[in-house]
C-alpha cells in the first residue's frame, strides 16, 4: 500500500539547504578573505619591507662594528689617547683647572662673607629707620655706613673673580680644541652604530597597519606610505618600488659638519606635506595601486609621472625663475615667456613675465625700417627667412598678408632718422667702410646677442640675412640710439657716434644671400588696411608687438591659469578623439585623465590647427593659434609647465618662503637674463664633480686628446693644488659638469683678436667683458646702482662696450641688490669709514705721514701704480690699450676690504688678471712696515676723501684736506 | 656577489686611482723613455721665407727710456730673416709623439744647453727690457728661473692653457722666481709693464727638435730608423699655415734625410 504522503512536505529541500549554507559560508569566507587580505596589499608590502630593513640593518651593524677594529679607527683612537694624555698632563692646564677650582672656593667664601655683612647691614638699617631722630639713630646710621665699604669691597672682589673664571674657562676650552675635534670624530663611529640600533628598535615597534598623514590645512588624508614603506627612510635606493627610498632630487648642504647631505624630503617632511600635494593621486585609497594613484575614471587629479612630476612644484614655487630639481618645469616657464605664449594667454601667476610680454619689435615704423619686398615672405613663413626667429607662422593667405602689411604700412610715421645714408658700392671708401663696420661689429660686443653665420648668440635676431630686410639708413640711425624707436625694447645703446654707426650699417647691408626685393609693392589701399586691422585684432599681433593704439588690447587666447586641472571633457578633441586616444592605448578620455590631458596639450602645441581637421566652420571660428615650432624637449617642458597651472590656493605656510637674499637672486637672475647681461659677462665658475666625488670650481682652459685642462679658482689641499694652478682631468673621469653661466661672447672676441691682432688665446681673454664672479664683494652697491643706469668708460683697454640699457631705477636697484646680497654684502646702506675725514684725522693722529708715505710707495719705481692706472686727469704713458682703470674712481666704486685683498694678491681674486702681485714687505726705505701695513696705507689713500690721491705729492699737510665731503 | 665591504673597498681604490691620475697626469704626458740610440739617422734642411723679406719693425719704447732705450733703435724679434739666404731664425722643427729615443742631454743644442736639458733647469732673463732668450725649448717637467737683470720692475705674465699660468712682478733687485712646466705646450710670456716684451717657451716631450739660428738651417740627429711626423712652429706664422707644412718623414739608419720648409706670411 502506498505510503500516504505528507501534504506539507512532499519534497526534500535538504540538498538545496546544504548547498545554500555552503554557498553562504564560502562567500562569507571569501568576503572576509577579500577584505582582510586581497584588498590590503599594504600588509604584504610592510612585511616585505620589515624583512628587508632587518636584513640591511644587521649587515650595516656588522660592518660598523668591524670598522671599530679597523686600522683607521685604531689610529684615530691612538692619536686621541696620546693627545688626551698630553692634555691631561699639561701642567699649564692643570694649573688653570686648579685656579678655577680655587676661584670657586674663594667665591663661595666671599658669598658667605657678603651675606653676613649684608644681613648685619640690613638689620641695622631696619632698626635705624624705625627710630625717631636722635643720638641712637645717628649712631646706628654710622654703624650701617661702616658696613657699606665692606660690602662694596666684597662685591668688587667677586666680580673680578667672575671675570677671571670666564677667562679661564675660555682658555681651557681653547686648549681642549684639538682633543675635542678628535673626540668628535671618534664619536661619529659610535653614533653611527647607535643610529642603527635606534633604527632596529624602531623596527621592532613597527606595526602592520594603515599609516596616514592628515593635514586639514592642505585638506589631505594621505596613506601612500602604507604601501611605500621605505619612502621616508634613507638607504633603500636600490630596492624596487614600492619599498624604495624617495629619491634625493636636490642636494642641499648638510646642516652641520659630519652630517649627511639633505634631499628634497628634508625640506618637504612627509609629516607636514603628505604626498598628494606634490604628486597628486587619490591619497586615501589603499585597495589597489591604480586607485591610490588616482588613475581611474572619476578622479580628476591623477598622479604625475617621470619629469611631468615637476608640474607639482609650481603652485608653491611660482616666484622662482629656476626651481632646483625641476629643470623641465623651469624651462617650460621660461619658454612660455620667451616663445610668446604669454602674449595671447593669461596666466595669473606670471606677473613678472606678463609685464615684459612684448618680445617682438614695435610695428609703428615698418615703412621706414624694411624693404617692402621683404614683408610678404616674412608674413608667410618667418622661419624660412630666419631659422631662429620667435615669430610664429600664422598660415596667412596672400590676401591676408597684403591686408596686414597695408595696415602697418599706412600707420607708419615719417622716418625720424631724417638724413639718408648714401651707399655707393663703387665708391672709393666703400671697402674700408665695410671692413671697419665689421671690425666695430666684432669688437663692440654685437655678437653677445646677435649672430652672423655660425658666430654669435641666438638671443637677439640672427643678422645673417639682415641686408635683405632692413634699410641701411634705418639701421644706422637705430644703432646710434635704438631707444628712440623702441623705448621699451631691449636693444641697448652702445653710445656709438654717427660715423661708426654708419659703418656698421654699411657692413650689415652686405649681409645678404640675395638682393633685397625692390619691386614696387602697393600697400596704399585704405580698404585693405581696414581689413588688415581686423586681422591684426583677430590674431592678436599686439600680444607680442607694441602697435600704436593697440597697446591696451586684451589677450586673444584662452586664460590658462587653471589649465592643469581643467576637466578633461573641456578639451576639444574634435574629430580626432579616437585616433589620438588610440595612440595612448585608451578607448575613452576618462580612462586615464592625466594621459588624455597630456596628449591633447602636446598635440595642440605640435600642430595648433589640427583640431580643425574635417570640421565645417565659419572662417571667423577657425582656430588661430600660430605654429611656434618647438623641439620635443621644449614641447615636453611646456606641457609640464601647463600641467602645473592649477590655480590652487596654497596656505601661506606651505608656499616657498624666500629669504631676502634668495628673492634678490631670483629677481636679479630674471633681469640679467632679460637684458642678456650673460651674453657678455661670465657670472659663475664652472663646477666639476669627479668620479671619486671630488668637487672643484674654476675655469675650463682647453680640451685635448680626451683631457681637460682645468684652472682651479680655490685651494684644494686634498689634491695638493692651489688656486690658479691647472689640473689635467680625463674627460671620462668627470661625472658632473655645470658650465659657467654667461660669457657667450668671450670665445668670439678671443677668436677675432687671435686672427686680427696676432694674440694668443689667454692674452686675448682680458679683452673680453669682465668676469662678474664676486662682483658684489668688489663693487659698492650704490655705484652699481648708478653705473648700470648710466655706464661710462671704465676699462681703457676694452673695445667691447658696456651698453646703456635704459634701465628703470627699480631694475637698477634689483641688479645692485642681486650683486650685493649674492655675495653677502650690506645693502642698501653701508658706511665706508675710509672715505670720512674723521678716519683720515684719526689715522694722521697716529702717524701724520701715513698718506704721504702711501703716496710715495704708490709712486716708487717698483710699485708705480701710475705706470698703468689712470688717476683722474693724470694719464699713464703709452697706448690706452695698456692702461688700467681710473684709481680716482675707486673710492666711489670699490669696497675697501676688496681693495685690500686685491692688493695683497690679485690672482686670488681674478686668476689671469694683468694686475701684478707686488712683493709687499720690501720697499722698507720708502714705507717702513709690515706687508699688511703697506697694503692698508695704499687702500686708505685710494679711499681717502678729497684729492689726496690725485694731487701732487706734498707735505704732511696733505692729511688735512679742505674737502671733507664724501 | 659583492659584499658591502668589498664594494666600499673598491670605491676607495677607485678614488685613490682617480686621485692618482690627477696627480700622475703630468708624468703620464711626459712619459719619454731615454735609450741608447746606435746607428741613428738624421733629418736636416733649411727654413726659408718665400716672398719679400719685410723690414724689421722698430719698437716704440714709450716707457722707462733710461733703462729700456739704452741701445736704440730696438727692433721686434718676431721675425728675423737672413737677407741673403732668406733663412728664418727662431723656428722650432720637431718630431711629434716620439715615445723613446736619445737622451735629453744629446739634444741638438749648444753644450751649455745640453747640460740644462739634463738638469731640466733653465733661465729666462730680462735685460734692457728685452727677454733673453727670445725663444727657448725646454723638456716637460723643467723649471725656469725668471731673473730680472734690469734696475726696474718687470711683470712676467704667462699665457698658457695647459700649464698653470702665472703673473709675477719681479722687482729690479728682487729674488728670481722659479716656475715649473708640466705639460707640452707653446707658451707666450709677456711683461704687462713693457708691452713690447715677449718671449716664447716651447715645452717639448722629446729631445728631437731644433731651434734654428740666423741662417735658418737645422739638423735633428740620433733618430732611430722609422717613420716620423715632422712639424714646424714659428711665432710669426699663422697656425693654419704651419699645419699645412707638416709632413711624414722616413729615417734610415746612419743616413740623413732632407726636408726644407718654405714659409710665407
Amino acid at each position: 500500500m502506498p505510503e500516504k504522503k505528507d501534504p506539507l512536505e512532499q519534497k526534500s529541500y535538504a540538498k538545496l539547504f546544504v548547498f545554500s549554507i555552503l554557498f553562504l559560508v564560502v562567500s562569507t569566507l571569501w568576503a572576509v578573505y577579500d577584505e582582510v587580505v586581497s584588498r590590503r596589499p599594504w600588509k604584504t608590502y610592510q612585511k616585505q619591507f620589515l624583512a628587508l630593513a632587518d636584513k640591511k640593518s644587521t649587515k650595516d651593524l656588522e660592518e660598523l662594528q668591524a670598522a671599530l677594529t679597523g686600522d683607521e679607527y685604531n689610529q684615530l683612537n691612538q692619536e686621541y689617547r696620546k693627545i688626551l694624555k698630553a692634555f691631561e698632563d699639561d701642567p699649564e692646564r692643570q694649573a688653570k683647572v686648579k685656579e678655577l677650582q680655587d676661584k670657586d672656593v674663594e667665591i663661595t667664601g666671599l658669598l658667605h662673607e657678603l651675606q653676613l655683612h649684608r644681613g648685619k647691614y640690613q638689620s641695622i638699617v631696619y632698626v635705624m629707620e624705625k627710630l625717631p631722630a636722635g643720638d641712637k639713630k645717628d649712631r646706628l646710621l654710622l654703624e650701617a655706613q661702616v658696613q657699606e665699604p665692606h660690602i662694596e669691597r666684597i662685591n668688587a672682589k667677586m666680580a673680578a673673580n667672575q671675570v677671571r673664571k670666564k677667562e679661564l674657562r675660555k682658555e681651557l676650552a681653547g686648549m681642549a680644541g684639538e682633543k675635542d675635534a678628535l673626540q668628535e670624530r671618534l664619536q661619529v663611529y659610535q653614533s653611527r652604530i647607535a643610529n642603527v640600533h635606534r633604527f632596529r628598535e624602531a623596527l621592532k615597534k613597527e606595526r602592520i597597519e594603515i599609516k596616514q598623514v592628515v593635514n586639514d590645512e592642505l585638506g589631505i588624508v594621505d596613506r601612500c606610505h602604507s604601501c611605500h614603506a621605505g619612502i621616508t627612510r634613507k638607504g633603500f635606493d636600490d630596492v624596487p618600488n614600492p619599498l624604495r627610498s624617495h629619491p634625493t632630487v636636490i642636494t642641499l648642504p648638510p646642516l652641520g659638519p659630519g652630517l649627511s647631505e639633505r634631499g628634497i624630503m628634508n625640506v618637504h617632511p612627509v609629516e607636514n606635506f603628505g604626498c598628494t600635494p606634490c604628486h597628486r593621486g587619490q591619497g586615501y585609497a589603499t585597495a589597489v595601486a591604480y586607485k591610490a594613484h588616482g588613475e581611474l575614471e572619476y578622479w580628476n587629479y591623477p598622479m604625475l609621472h617621470g619629469e611631468y612630476t615637476q608640474a607639482g612644484c609650481f603652485k608653491c614655487h611660482d616666484y622662482e625663475v629656476d626651481v632646483p630639481g625641476a629643470e623641465m618645469l623651469s624651462l617650460g616657464r621660461k619658454l612660455f615667456h620667451e616663445v610668446g605664449c604669454i602674449g595671447c594667454h593669461a596666466v595669473s601667476a606670471l606677473k613678472r613675465e606678463d609685464a615684459t610680454r612684448f618680445i617682438g619689435p614695435r610695428l609703428d615704423r615698418l615703412n621706414a625700417k624694411v624693404f617692402a619686398g621683404w614683408v610678404d615672405g616674412w608674413l608667410d613663413n618667418p622661419r624660412e627667412f630666419r631659422g631662429d626667429t620667435r615669430m610664429p607662422r600664422f598660415f596667412l593667405n596672400e590676401e591676408e598678408r597684403l591686408n596686414i602689411a597695408s595696415y602697418l604700412w599706412q600707420i607708419t610715421e615719417e622716418n625720424p632718422s631724417g638724413g639718408a645714408l648714401e651707399i655707393d658700392e663703387d665708391g672709393e671708401d666703400y671697402e674700408d667702410m665695410v671692413e671697419e663696420g665689421l671690425a666695430s661689429f666684432e669688437t663692440r660686443g654685437c655678437l653677445g646677442c646677435h649672430r652672423v653665420g655660425d658666430r654669435g648668440s641666438h638671443f637677439a635676431p640672427d643678422l645673417t640675412r639682415v641686408g635683405e630686410k632692413i634699410r641701411p639708413e634705418y639701421a644706422a640711425d637705430w644703432t646710434v640710439n635704438p631707444k628712440k624707436y623702441f623705448p621699451e625694447g631691449r636693444m641697448p645703446s652702445l653710445r656709438l657716434d654717427k660715423e661708426e654707426a654708419d659703418k656698421i650699417a654699411v657692413y650689415l647691408s652686405t649681409l645678404k644671400q640675395e638682393e633685397p626685393g625692390t619691386e614696387a609693392v602697393d600697400f596704399s589701399d585704405p580698404q585693405r588696411a581696414e581689413k588688415g586691422f581686423k586681422l591684426i585684432t583677430r590674431y592678436g599681433c599686439f600680444g607680442c608687438h607694441p602697435i600704436k593704439g593697440l597697446e591696451e588690447r586684451g589677450k586673444v587666447g584662452a586664460d590658462l591659469s587653471e589649465e592643469g586641472f581643467k576637466t578633461v571633457e573641456r578639451f576639444d578633441f574634435a574629430l580626432l578623439e579616437h585616433e589620438l586616444l588610440h595612440d595612448i592605448g585608451q578607448e575613452y578620455v576618462r580612462e586615464n585623465v592625466s594621459q588624455s590631458r597630456k596628449k591633447w596639450l602636446a598635440t595642440k602645441l605640435k600642430d595648433p590647427r589640427i583640431f580643425d581637421k574635417g570640421k565645417y566652420k565659419n572662417p571667423a571660428d577657425m582656430l588661430r593659434m600660430p605654429d611656434v615650432s618647438l623641439t620635443d624637449k621644449e614641447l615636453k617642458a611646456l606641457v609640464t609647465f601647463m600641467l602645473g597651472l592649477t590655480g590652487e590656493k596654497v596656505p601661506a605656510g606651505f608656499k616657498r618662503h624666500l629669504s631676502e637674499k634668495e628673492k634678490a637672486v631670483v629677481d636679479g637672475t630674471f633681469l640679467i637674463r632679460r637684458y642678456n647681461c650673460i651674453g657678455c659677462h661670465p657670472f659663475t665658475l664652472e663646477k666639476l664633480t669627479l668620479e671619486d666625488g671630488t668637487k672643484v670650481e674654476g675655469m675650463a682652459k682647453l680640451e685635448e686628446d680626451e683631457t681637460l685642462f682645468f684652472q682651479l679658482w680655490h685651494d684644494y689641499p686634498e689634491l695638493d693644488k692651489k688656486l690658479g694652478e691647472n689640473i689635467a682631468i680625463e674627460l671620462d673621469e668627470i661625472v658632473g659638469r655645470v658650465p659657467t653661466m654667461g660669457g657667450e661672447i668671450v670665445p668670439y672676441i678671443i677668436e677675432w683678436l687671435e686672427e686680427e691682432e696676432d694674440m694668443v688665446q689667454e692674452e686675448a681673454r682680458i679683452f673680453a667683458p669682465p668676469f662678474l664672479y664676486g662682483e658684489g664683494r668688489r663693487a659698492q652697491a650704490s655705484w652699481l646702482f648708478r653705473f648700470v643706469q648710466e655706464p661710462y668708460y671704465l676699462r681703457p683697454w676694452l673695445n667691447v662696450r658696456m651698453p646703456t640699457f635704459g634701465l628703470s631705477k627699480e631694475e637698477a636697484g634689483m641688479i645692485a641688490k642681486f650683486f650685493a646680497l649674492n655675495d653677502d654684502q650690506e645693502y642698501p646702506y653701508e658706511r665706508l669709514v675710509e672715505r670720512e675725514q674723521k678716519y683720515v684725522d684719526a689715522v694722521c693722529g697716529k702717524d701724520p705721514e701715513h698718506y704721504v708715505k702711501a703716496r710715495a710707495l704708490m709712486d716708487s719705481k717698483d710699485v708705480n701704480c701710475g705706470s698703468c692706472h689712470v688717476r683722474g686727469d693724470i694719464k699713464p704713458e703709452g697706448d690706452p690699450s695698456g692702461w688700467a682703470p681710473d684709481l680716482s674712481l675707486a673710492r666711489i666704486r670699490l669696497r675697501p676690504g676688496w681693495i685690500r685683498e686685491w692688493l695683497t694678491n690679485p690672482q686670488r681674486i681674478q686668476v689671469g688678471t694683468k694686475m701684478p702681485k707686488f712683493p709687499w714687505g720690501e720697499f722698507q726705505d720708502i714705507f717702513p712696515g709690515t706687508p699688511e701695513e703697506q697694503v692698508e696705507a695704499i687702500k686708505d689713500l685710494i679711499m681717502s676723501p678729497g684729492d689726496l690721491l690725485t694731487s701732487a705729492p706734498a707735505t704732511a699737510e696733505v692729511g688735512r684736506s679742505k674737502d671733507g665731503g664724501i | 656577489m659583492f659584499t658591502r665591504i668589498s664594494l666600499v673597498f673598491m670605491a676607495i681604490m677607485l678614488g685613490a686611482w682617480t686621485l692618482g691620475l690627477v696627480s700622475m697626469m703630468p708624468d703620464a704626458q711626459g712619459a719619454y723613455e731615454e735609450i741608447e740610440v746606435t746607428a741613428g739617422g738624421s733629418i736636416s734642411g733649411v727654413v726659408r721665407l718665400s716672398g719679400d723679406v719685410p723690414a724689421p719693425e722698430e719698437i716704440n719704447v714709450d716707457k722707462d727710456q733710461e733703462v729700456c732705450a739704452v741701445h736704440s733703435p730696438k727692433y721686434y724679434e718676431k721675425l728675423i730673416v737672413d737677407k741673403s739666404s732668406k733663412g728664418i731664425k727662431n723656428a722650432v722643427i720637431y718630431l711629434q709623439k716620439v715615445k723613446k729615443g736619445k737622451k735629453w742631454s744629446e739634444a741638438d743644442v749648444s753644450d751649455e744647453n745640453k747640460k740644462r736639458m739634463a738638469e731640466k733647469h733653465f733661465v729666462l732673463g730680462q735685460k734692457e727690457c728685452t727677454f733673453k732668450p727670445h725663444v727657448q725649448v725646454i723638456p716637460v717637467g723643467s723649471t725656469v728661473e725668471l731673473k730680472n737683470g734690469d734696475p726696474l720692475m718687470h711683470n712676467l705674465h704667462s699665457y698658457s692653457m695647459k700649464n698653470s699660468s702665472f703673473n709675477e712682478s719681479i722687482p729690479g733687485d728682487g729674488q728670481p722666481v722659479e716656475k715649473e712646466f708640466k705639460f707640452r705646450e707653446v707658451i707666450k710670456v709677456g711683461c704687462d709693464v713693457h708691452k713690447w716684451m715677449t718671449t716664447w717657451i716651447v715645452v717639448r716631450d722629446s729631445p728631437y727638435f731644433y731651434l734654428t739660428g740666423t741662417d735658418g738651417s737645422y739638423k735633428i740627429t740620433g733618430i732611430p730608423a722609422g717613420e716620423y711626423k715632422l712639424r714646424i712652429w714659428h711665432e710669426a706664422f699663422k697656425k693654419k699655415g704651419l699645419k699645412a707644412q707638416k709632413r711624414e718623414v722616413k729615417v734610415e739608419a746612419n743616413k740623413d734625410t732632407k726636408a726644407d720648409f718654405e714659409l710665407s706670411l
